[in-house]
């Protein structure tokens, strides 16, 4: 091809700097909320005694700080880095570049204020109300859309593997988003989900476990083929291998969801896909690694001198070990001892600080000398910081490992007398506490290596002269020649649009069998006729449970094992939850689970209780609540919430609006009586005695008749 | 040292089921060696050791074994060189372990190069290592399997059939429980114990979970005082033991029948009743109805009597 001739062009690298200081800047706001969180979890205290920054509101301003403002960001920067670079074009359009830019930081910026505000949903990791998930979704698309225009200017014959990641990435989160945020809003504020109890939650754990896999996992796994073989300046070990693991992956990936939900309501038939597609993904999983850590063969002497490689190492590794874990923890008899503890949240640390953290460090200090023209400013600095960061990392998990079997063993002992060695759940606590201390200093550890790291880009950026615009040169695409024995999947590399069909097709076939049956087929959820409608005042009770971030700390499912249900009461029911919108059933108990609460404390014990938990339960780790006395309501937006739910099908009476506003007071000041008769003076309008009306409710229908039908 | 003793066994006994049946290991024989004393146990610690470092020894020495005799033969002067032919399990790790690796920079690895660079990458055309091919064919028969037997079949126990098993196996153990003594104490069997162990007891019973309300002298607080006479539900043992054990809702007190055991409601209704004539810091104003003990004996005596029938039992843990 003689007669080609060059087309000149340039890459954005503004935008890549934009994101990248934006990766660095949510990520040490992100953490320093995950710092105080963790103290909280040992000095109640450091809630600086107020709703805002009490452990039930800040868990989920870390947890989404972190994942879509620090690694959110960071894989925005290491795509639109990379992606123009493997295209030979630059992204489609700068100004849809700086509309996702802004757009992002502005989600970001309205979950940093609602969240701390109550304003939630409580479905972990979509805790953001519906006017900002459409938010997310306009911006996400405009993500794509970039992505795709560049796909077609593109000026490369063939996709790379890191754009296949890409790609996959940007359609199932898309799809994930928009299915799990269904709702119907009450108000700008506030909305209640499609989907309820058993069917909510699957929904959930649907997303909530691709939401790791597609937001934490495909798109770092691009990002690795980019950068790791940039880094090492080493052939990718195998091309075969990738595209084995990319299909296996995404394909195996979407079922894994029911795995959140072992032994609980969930129908088992889905619990048991959500186990076996969790071991087969070990392979998939690891096939990453392998292709990753083998691509390194030829550079492990370049390991030793360089940090962004010493980065990449470890986290690619940190990547093969939670990955190995996950699948373990997805087979029954350990998730049976597992699941609701300390181990959990070891897990997901050694994924998020050593697989997403420490990528994202080793893409920030290979980008910067790279963007501005000179050496990092100091290796000595990054190497410090890299110990800081990984010895944080053995500080924060190996406590919890501890901490988690010590309480799983104690929440199961038995006496010989047959009685729970521990009955009382504060014991099983207490005991842990040290542990939780240990882990506070290892994010503190880590979060201080990251302002190494500020400093060094710093420096690093002032000793260089930033390029603004790189320009390149590639020749034009040609049109393809029908070539004899082109390699099948060579062939679809070529076809941008077909692949991506093929990829959302992957994605949507394990959903659609695990979701569609749990939500048409009745006998999925056995119906139980003594379960009815929460009352008005019980619905603004659970609003605040909500609003508070409760299910932070609190379960309310029951599992069917003797220790639980000697402890809390009579296992969980599928057709208990039929009007919980949406599920509350939690997935971590650093208090005592909540669904048989009902009736078994008097009102006077939860006064007493919320105002200052340490007069009931000495040694308690739960924070006062002593707003909830003095804060009122005035419940003008129940009747909306009641028509609301109307809508979604609850069997509230026709004529509901005429007398709803007589039976809310009427309950409000029954309780308020009875708490009167135990000396306690609270107002009916309260708070307090809202939350009181569902806490007494919890599980309690079941216990009205006997009567259950069965499929 | 219990805690120990659980925590090894059950990641023992998780590292060894997990492969194979994952549900029904907490019950079989991990309950088994559960049941086994410390004893017991310490020798099937040692003797597995043993057996690991016999293993490890002849794997050594075999190793050892083939490594002199290539030293010998090369000594020997034998003519076929050592190198040319590879043992047996370096075949067998190239063909099913590793694969076939290339040397780094060798004309081999240049020739599995494709030819296409992406910005600068280029991509080897290596085969995937074969034990990560066969890892994932082993999870693919796992799942197989693992789905037919519970799923397609219904071999496997549903989770509600594992409960009802464990609750079985609980019942049989209550029931042999129960033919000791001690473990049926209630209402109209409790006693009054001073002795001293069971005095401490319920003393700490009591700080752990009664002073929040009734204060820690039992002045009184959220709760009625429960030094002076007066009682709002009898304040005889019995009534106590009757209180503490199913609560009085309505009011604010607690049922704790499912929080201490028969026993720990003896001793801290006893403590309770110590407190009587003493007095608290900030004591409550009296509430309930004056208490005569019905029974018109010297307190001491009854003491010395029930200290006879009522065998001390000390507290496990």
């Amino acid at each position: 091809m003689s007669g080609t001739t060059l087309e000149k062009f340039s890459y954005d690298n503004k935008i890549v700097k934009y994101f990248g200081v934006a990766t660095i800047a949510w990520g040490i706001v992100g953490m320093l909320v995950g710092v105080l969180a963790a103290t909280q979890l040992f000095l109640p205290e450091a809630n600086l005694g107020n709703p805002y920054t009490t452990f039930g509101r800040i868990r989920p301003l870390h947890t989404n700080a972190v994942i879509f403002a620090f690694v959110g960001n960071a894989i925005f920067a290491g795509v639109y880095y990379s992606m123009p670079r493997l295209l030979k074009t630059p992204m489609w359009s700068k100004a849809l570049s700086w509309f996702h830019f802004w757009g992002w930081q502005l989600i970001i910026l309205l979950a940093a204020v609602t969240l701390p505000l109550g304003l939630t949903t409580s479905k972990e990791y979509a805790e953001l109300e519906w006017p900002i998930d459409i938010l997310i979704a306009v911006v996400w698309v405009a993500f794509g859309a970039n992505m795709i225009g560049a796909l077609i200017n593109r000026r490369e014959k063939h996709m790379y593997v890191a754009i296949w990641f890409y790609l996959a990435s940007f359609v199932t989160v898309a799809v994930l988003h928009i299915f799990n945020s269904l709702a119907l809003p009450v108000s700008f504020f506030k909305s209640y989900s499609a989907y309820a109890g058993v069917q909510d939650a699957l929904v959930q754990w649907w997303y909530g476990h691709n939401a790791v896999a597609f937001f934490l996992t495909t798109p770092f796994l691009g990002l690795m083929y980019y950068y790791l073989p940039k880094a090492a300046n080493r052939p990718v070990y195998s091309y075969k291998l990738s595209i084995v693991h990319f299909w296996s992956l995404i394909f195996l990936y979407i079922w894994a969801g029911p795995h959140h939900l072992l032994y609980t309501a969930l129908p088992e038939w889905a619990q048991i896909l959500g186990v076996v597609f969790s071991i087969m993904l070990i392979a998939p999983s690891w096939g990453g690694m392998v292709n990753g850590l083998l691509t390194l063969r030829g550079a492990w002497d370049k390991v030793r001198i360089d940090p962004v490689l010493k980065f990449m190492v470890v986290a690619v590794t940190a990547y093969g070990m939670a990955t190995f874990e996950g699948p373990m923890l997805s087979l029954k008899n350990v998730n049976a001892i597992a699941h609701y503890t300390d181990w959990i949240v070891a897990h997901v640390h050694i994924g998020g600080l050593g697989w997403n953290g420490f990528f994202t460090f080793a893409m920030l200090y290979w980008l910067w000398p790279k963007m501005w023209k000179t050496n990092l400013y100091s290796t000595k600095l990054a190497n410090t910081h890299f110990w800081m960061g990984t010895i944080g990392i053995l500080f924060y998990a190996l406590p919890m490992y501890v901490a988690a079997l010590t309480q799983s063993l104690m929440w199961k002992e038995f006496t010989e007398a047959g009685r729970l060695a521990y009955p009382n759940f504060l014991e099983t606590v207490v005991q842990i506490v040290p542990m939780y201390m240990l882990r506070a200093f290892g994010g503190l550890l880590y979060l201080s290596g990251v302002f190494l790291m500020v400093y060094n880009m710093f420096k690093t950026a002032s000793q260089g002269k930033f390029v603004e615009e790189e320009a390149d040169e590639a020749p034009a695409l040609v049109s393809h020649v029908e070539q004899k024995g082109e390699f099948w999947h060579r062939a679809w590399e070529r076809k941008p649009i077909f692949f991506t069909i093929l990829a959302t097709v992957a994605i949507l076939i394990g959903g659609a069998i695990e979701i569609i049956p749990t939500i048409l087929v009745k006998s999925n959820v056995p119906t139980i006729s003594s379960v009815q409608p929460y009352t008005p005042l019980e619905l603004q009770g659970r609003d605040l449970y909500i609003s508070h971030g409760c299910v932070g700390c609190h379960s309310q499912m029951v599992r069917p094992f003797r220790s639980e249900t000697e402890r809390f009461g009579e296992y969980s029911k599928a057709g208990e939850f039929v009007y919980d919108r949406p599920f509350l059933w939690g997935s971590k108990r650093t208090g005592p689970d909540l669904h048989r609460v009902g009736g078994k404390y008097p009102d006077s014990w939860h006064y007493h209780h919320m105002i200052d938990p340490r007069s009931m339960s000495p040694g308690s780790l739960m924070p006062p609540y002593p707003w909830l006395e003095t804060n009122m309501m005035r419940h003008e937006d129940v009747l909306d919430k009641i028509k609301t739910l109307q809508k979604l099908g609850v069997p509230y009476p026709d004529d509901y609006d005429q007398y709803v506003m007589k039976e809310l007071w009427g309950q409000a000041d029954k309780i308020t009586e009875n708490l009167k008769s135990s000396g306690v003076e609270v107002l009916p309008q309260s708070e307090i005695v809202a939350l009181i009306a569902y806490l007494q409710r919890l599980g309690t229908d079941i216990k009205k008749t006997a009567t259950t039908i069965q499929p | 040292m219990k805690r120990f003793k659980r925590i090894f066994l059950m990641l023992l006994g998780m590292i060894l089921t997990m492969p194979s049946i994952a549900q029904t290991s907490e019950l079989s024989w991990v309950t088994k060696l559960q049941g086994m004393d410390s004893n017991e146990l310490t020798l099937m610690i040692i003797l597995a050791i043993v057996l690991g470092v016999i293993i490890l020894l002849l794997v050594l020495m075999i190793y050892l074994m083939s490594f002199m005799v290539t030293v010998l033969k090369q000594q020997q002067g034998f003519e076929r060189r050592v190198s040319t032919k590879p043992s047996w399990w370096e075949s067998f790790k190239r063909q099913y372990i590793v694969g076939k690796m290339k040397p780094v920079g060798s004309k081999e690895e240049e020739d599995l190069m494709l030819d296409h660079s992406y910005d600068g990458i280029v991509e080897l055309d290596n085969h995937m290592p074969p034990w990560l091919a066969a890892v994932f064919y082993i999870t693919i028969a796992f799942a197989v399997a693992y789905f037919t037997y519970y799923a397609v079949l219904g071999m496997g126990q549903s989770q509600i059939e594992e409960y009802q098993t464990e609750l079985a196996i609980a019942a049989v153990k209550a029931e042999e429980y129960k033919a000791l003594a001690l473990s049926s104490i209630d209402e109209n069997s409790v006693v009054f114990d001073a002795s001293t162990p069971s005095i401490n007891a319920g003393k700490s019973i009591y700080e752990a979970n009664c002073a929040a309300c009734h204060a820690i002298d039992g002045g009184g607080g959220v709760g009625p005082n429960l030094t002076d006479e007066y009682w709002l539900h009898g304040g005889g043992i019995s009534d106590i033991f009757k209180v503490v054990k199913y609560g009085v809702v309505e009011k604010g007190m607690i049922p704790w029948q499912d929080q201490l055991s028969p026993e720990q409601i003896q001793q801290v209704s006893s403590y309770i009743l110590t407190l009587q004539g003493t007095t608290p810091s900030s004591p409550k104003e009296p509430q309930g109805e004056k208490f005569e003990p019905a029974i018109e004996e010297p307190l001491d005596a009854l003491i010395e009597d029930e200290l006879e029938l009522v065998p001390v039992v000390e507290e496990e843990n």
